[in-house]
């Protein structure tokens, strides 16, 4: 293993070398540094020329410039001593804090938005995997393919049209026609209609039962002015924590145990009383009370679930405190919602921004100010994860798929094992194995930033310091931005081969 | 049976649509009363802008910082004496103070400045900061070090221009004074320019940073500069240098006390690229006085802009380089948004080479070039679609936008013209010159840019007809390779016009570092000499009236059009006006109102 580890990082220590090189010569050749002077007449034009020629370096030949840049990084790998900056850009700045800027903007941005797609794209794509070849499954094969082939850049406008543009429009004064209703309640209806399957009459009830329910639902929240004041409220809540024990009680222990589904009832009626406490101590906190809370929460649930559970006190303390965590969000939604209406005021009534990281001057409580950067994250998390969900159910129906067929699968059945079991434990579990490759790539890919995402609603990430830089022929934040991407593929990929070998006992590392 | 049931259950889901088509369900009913009830009191607290880069520095006045969007925020957050108005002109600034001209001979300048102007942090606006000013911008500080290729010598202050300020001698007087007199050494011609929006910099912070004492109204940093001590001097260059620089794509500011405002606003904070100014309560003028509370800057790439308009996350945008797209984009929004047209100093040209041995050497040819190019038809179809006021651009040293072109072009026939192609003309003008064959031109262009290449296209057209062979020459490296002779027959590419008097000399003078031609005519370079030199603003026009006409009847070369420019706001808002120049929107965004 420790041989495994060494090995690799000197590999990648010269492969990075090797790679550094070719892109610093690639950039600094792909176009003129001074291109954007072309056209200016004015005196400043030879200072400015003089001083991009220093901060640039371009007075040195391309090669000992090279080895120049790689002074720079030397200097942030000797531990103490020089100052570490990664170069110039062209103005003359320091690199290094753009890139710290640069990174932390592109975490916040693209983190929720890929593991919202890995979790989405894992799900449905089980869901196809195991009703392979209904209507379902070609909806969603329809569907990711389509999302394949959109290019960013459109869906992102459509997006700001509807999503933002027309939203805010309609939310200003919330109402639809009885005739729209109707309509979205059909819409839903053939939706889960679909989703459920079954047969003919079976849909047909679905189908009747979901139309009807989702235009009630949406009737409801507009004649009570829902859309203008948000929220779950304390009946919500109830309802919401009874169904969320039971859905959890479903997919990870099924309903053979009762004393499994009372510790769960059990640790929702904590979570729902612990609900009602929070009321007033949440009215401005800060992430510490916030985490605190949970945290205190997730242990009485814990320990409650695991004293009810008896026999099955494990299983039930896991439960118990999957459900804590899962109301402690619903109660963070909860009050995000709650804070809509005065933020919406704030934002001169037009709440969802097409542009920028979060409001200029907000000030206002903790939960006003995480929906402001919640509402600017939405259009951009809906581009991303509507991308990127596509490949994640594509593979993840093949691995299932491939699994499902395997011996050890009708063996479990044939054991008597119930289906449950068999999928979540046997199959899942397995099928996972090459989803971990997947995963590893892409949280590399994470850390390169969305370049058009970016660009396309007002972010200052990775992305948009590569493009610049491009743009501006400026080897020193391409090269910054070179050097993280590039580490973090190959770090990255070492760790998924490791990973690999834990969850596959028939490979070793040597 | 179940026919029957599928057939009542249709009827009755049509029925039921029948019937609700009617009604509807939700909505506010007090937003209407609520909005309907403003009056003209009711004025929003803030005013938000899009740039599409968002600021470097506080300090635009050196090499590296010197950009439109600091530009932008200067216009709120520094005055000075005079300032570029919407007529391209300049215009004095009261608030700040008055000045006149006391003698031609030494060509002499007094200055008053107001009383009561202070730096938002309380200190008074006076003789240090102008002293500073000087000392930063006349290049009389040379390091000692020499660049080994050019041979010229460094400067303590990294300064854009020295232009103006190295023919001013130092500016006498004594710490605290309000008044002060700029005497030159040799007349220039842009005197009135100098003193403009974005030059004084607190001279208290910079002396303080430097690790001077600012006490006593700076007298440690007068002495310094006075004395020209260079120790003293070295570590206030150096933060007159960067110390004011922002961090690229402006996460945050710099501590606000490093940047004291002379302006009616003030800078308060920046996140993630926008940057917020809020009105300075120490301002003292009534002019220029702010109307609204806080102008927010929000850095949004102009593709973007429209959308960001429309959504009401900014409420001014002013894209360069706008298209028709744009226009349209804009016009569709509807009547909530209004779009402002007009044209911009920045204008499209072919330039010619024309030394000896060149293509376009002979007047002649030159001149069926010049007649063969289809200008009426660019301006068709790259201007009027946008502004359609747009029109064929006959000068060199004004364009459209400005008051006098009019004035100027009156006084200049041979520069008269409605740029219709005139393919006849051209080929008699090239049988003329004696050209038989067709007369091969290498028209090299900015390989990057679509419109360049559209206007190449246009010229190839309309100019392979008259007797020309046109080559397109797309060339990534196309602003190095314009010094290059023989490199280029004809290239096409933009100048952006300032405004002021004398700085195109360089472009038309005989051996002048942007007369990338080889142009050369006595008589341009003796009136040039006599407009650099010339001090009053009076004589400017009939001298440049006879420039035009010596530039046009030589043809020195082919100018096409000035630039389109549009400013789009939302209907709320009241005074945006477009300005030409490169002071740019936000001009007079002290006086900006918008109802909420």
């Amino acid at each position: 293993m420790f041989y495994f580890i060494a090995k690799r990082t000197v590999i990648s220590f010269f492969i990075m070398l090797a790679a550094t090189t070719l892109m610093y010569f690639l950039t600094i050749s792909s176009g003129d540094p001074f291109e954007d002077l072309g056209e200016t007449s004015g005196p400043e034009k030879a200072a400015t020329i003089a001083a991009r020629t220093a901060a640039m370096n371009l007075d040195v030949a391309p090669i000992p410039r090279y080895f120049l840049w790689l002074q720079d990084v030397g200097h942030c790998l000797v531990p103490g001593g020089i100052s570490c900056t990664l170069g110039q850009d062209r103005t003359g700045a320091a690199v290094l804090p753009q890139l710290e800027n640069a990174m932390g903007s592109t975490l916040r941005l693209v983190v929720v938005a890929t593991v919202l797609a890995l979790v989405l794209g894992v799900v449905v794509g089980i869901v196809t995997a195991i009703r392979q070849y209904s209507t379902f499954d070609y909806s969603i094969t329809f569907v990711s393919f389509l999302l394949f082939s959109l290019p960013l850049f459109w869906l992102s406008t459509l997006l700001k049209q509807y999503l933002a543009i027309d939203l805010n429009t309609w939310l200003d004064n919330p109402q639809f026609s009885y005739l729209t209703i109707a309509l979205i309640g059909v819409v839903a209806g053939v939706i889960w209609a679909v989703v459920v399957g079954g047969d003919r009459r079976r849909r047909l009830v679905v189908f009747a039962v979901a139309a009807v329910a989702t235009a009630l639902g949406l009737y409801l929240l507009l004649v009570t002015g829902w859309f203008v004041t948000p929220g779950f409220g304390v009946i919500g809540m109830l309802v919401s924590a009874a169904g969320i024990a039971v859905l959890w009680t479903a997919l990870l222990a099924g309903f053979r145990r009762r004393r499994v589904l009372n510790a769960a009832l059990a640790a929702a009626g904590v979570s729902f009383a612990g609900y009602l406490v929070s009321i007033q101590l949440l009215n401005d906190p800060n992430w510490l009370v916030l985490v605190a809370l949970v945290v205190v929460l997730a242990i009485i649930c814990y320990v409650v679930a695991g004293l009810i559970g008896g026999p099955f006190r494990a299983q039930a303390a896991r439960i118990g405190v999957v459900i804590a965590v899962s109301m402690s969000l619903l109660i963070v939604v909860d009050r995000l919602l709650q804070a809509y209406p005065t933020l919406s005021a704030k934002a001169g009534g037009r709440p969802i921004p097409t542009t920028g990281s979060q409001s200029a001057n907000l000030e206002g409580t903790f939960w006003e100010i995480n929906l402001d950067y919640a509402l600017h994250l939405i259009l951009p998390t809906i581009a991303l994860t509507l991308i990127s969900f596509a490949t994640y159910t594509r593979y993840t129906r093949a691995s299932q798929l491939d699994v499902m067929n395997q011996d050890y699968i009708r063996t479990a059945r044939a054991k008597g094992l119930s289906e449950r079991t068999v999928l979540v434990k046997h199959a899942f579990r397995n099928a996972m194995i090459p989803i971990t490759t997947l995963m590893a790539f892409d949280f590399a890919g994470v850390l390169g930033g969305a370049v058009i995402t970016e660009q396309v609603f007002g972010w200052n990430g990775m992305g948009k310091l590569f493009v610049d830089g491009i743009n501006a022929v400026d080897p020193g934040p391409v090269m910054a931005f070179f050097l993280v991407v590039g580490t973090a593929a190959v770090l990255f990929n070492m760790l998924a081969d490791i990973a690999y070998a834990f969850l596959d006992p028939r490979i070793t590392l040597s | 049976m179940r026919n029957k049931r599928t057939m009542s259950l249709a009827a009755l889901s049509i029925g039921a649509l029948m019937l609700s088509a009617c009604g509807s369900a939700g909505g506010t009913s007090d937003s209407d009363s609520a909005s309907s009830s403003g009056s003209d009191e009711n004025l929003a607290s803030t005013i938000t802008m899009a740039i599409s880069q968002a600021p470097t520095a506080y300090n635009g006045n050196t090499a590296a910082t010197n950009a439109v969007y600091n530009t932008y925020v200067d216009n709120l957050t520094s005055s000075a004496f005079a300032a570029f108005a919407a007529s391209g002109n300049l215009e004095r600034n009261e608030d700040f103070g008055t000045y006149e001209k006391t003698s031609d001979d030494p060509l002499t300048v007094k200055y008053t400045i107001n009383e009561d102007a202070v730096w938002s942090d309380g200190t008074p606006i006076d003789y240090d900061d102008v002293l500073l000013s000087w000392a930063a911008m006349s290049g009389t500080h040379p390091t000692g070090e020499t660049d080994e290729e050019t041979g010229a010598e460094a400067d303590l202050f990294q300064a854009s221009s020295t232009n103006g300020f190295a023919q001013l001698k130092m500016i006498e007087g004594e710490a605290g004074d309000k008044e002060f007199e700029a005497v030159f050494e040799d007349p220039y011609a842009d005197w009135e320019a100098m003193f403009t929006t974005g030059l004084f910099m607190p001279a208290h912070i910079a002396a303080e940073q430097g690790g001077l004492s600012a006490d006593g109204d700076g007298a440690e940093l007068i002495d310094a500069i006075k004395n020209d001590d260079r120790d003293a001097l070295t570590p206030v260059a150096e933060f007159w240098n960067t110390g004011w620089a922002y961090e690229a794509d402006l996460p945050s500011l710099p501590d606000p006390a490093l940047l004291p405002s002379s302006g009616p606003y003030k800078l308060d904070n920046a996140v993630n690229g926008t940057l917020t100014v809020v009105k300075n309560d120490k301002y003292w003028g009534e002019e220029r006085e702010g109307q609204t509370d806080t102008m927010v800057f929000k850095t949004v790439v102009d593709e973007e802009a429209v959308q960001a308009l429309q959504n009401g996350d900014v409420d001014v945008i002013d894209p360069s380089s706008p298209t028709v797209d744009t226009k349209t984009a804009l016009e569709q929004i509807g009547e909530t948004v209004t779009v402002d047209t007009g044209q911009s100093l920045t204008f499209s040209h072919v330039d010619l080479d024309q030394r000896p041995g060149a293509v376009f050497e002979d007047l002649k040819v030159r001149q069926a070039f010049a007649a063969c190019i289809p200008r009426a038809d660019m301006v068709d179809k790259f201007v009027t679609p946008v502004d359609p006021e747009g029109s064929v651009l006959n000068l060199h040293e004004y364009q459209p936008a400005q008051e006098d072109y009019q004035t100027v072009l009156d006084g200049a026939p041979a520069a008269q013209g409605d740029g219709v192609a005139d393919l006849e003309k051209a080929k008699s003008l090239l049988e003329e010159a004696g050209k038989t064959e067709p007369v091969k031109v290498s028209m090299m262009f900015a390989s990057t840019s679509q419109l360049r290449a559209d206007q190449v296209a246009l010229v190839k057209d309309s100019c392979d007809q008259a007797g020309f062979e046109i080559t397109p020459q797309p060339e990534a490296e196309w602003s190095a390779k314009l010094s290059q002779p023989g490199a280029w027959d004809a290239v096409v590419f933009g100048w952006a016009g300032s405004g002021l008097v004398a700085s195109g000399q360089s472009i038309y003078v005989t051996g002048g570092e942007q007369n990338f031609g080889g142009y050369t005519n006595e008589k341009v370079d003796s009136l040039w000499d006599d407009i650099a030199m010339n001090t009053d603003a009076e004589q400017v026009v009939p001298l440049k009236s006879e420039l035009e006409q010596m530039l046009a009847e030589t043809q020195y070369n082919v100018v096409l059009y000035a630039n389109p420019n549009i400013t789009a706001y939302s209907s709320k808002l009241e005074g945006v006006e477009q300005n030409p120049t490169q002071t740019g929107v936000t001009w007079n965004a002290y006086s900006w109102t918008k109802q909420s």
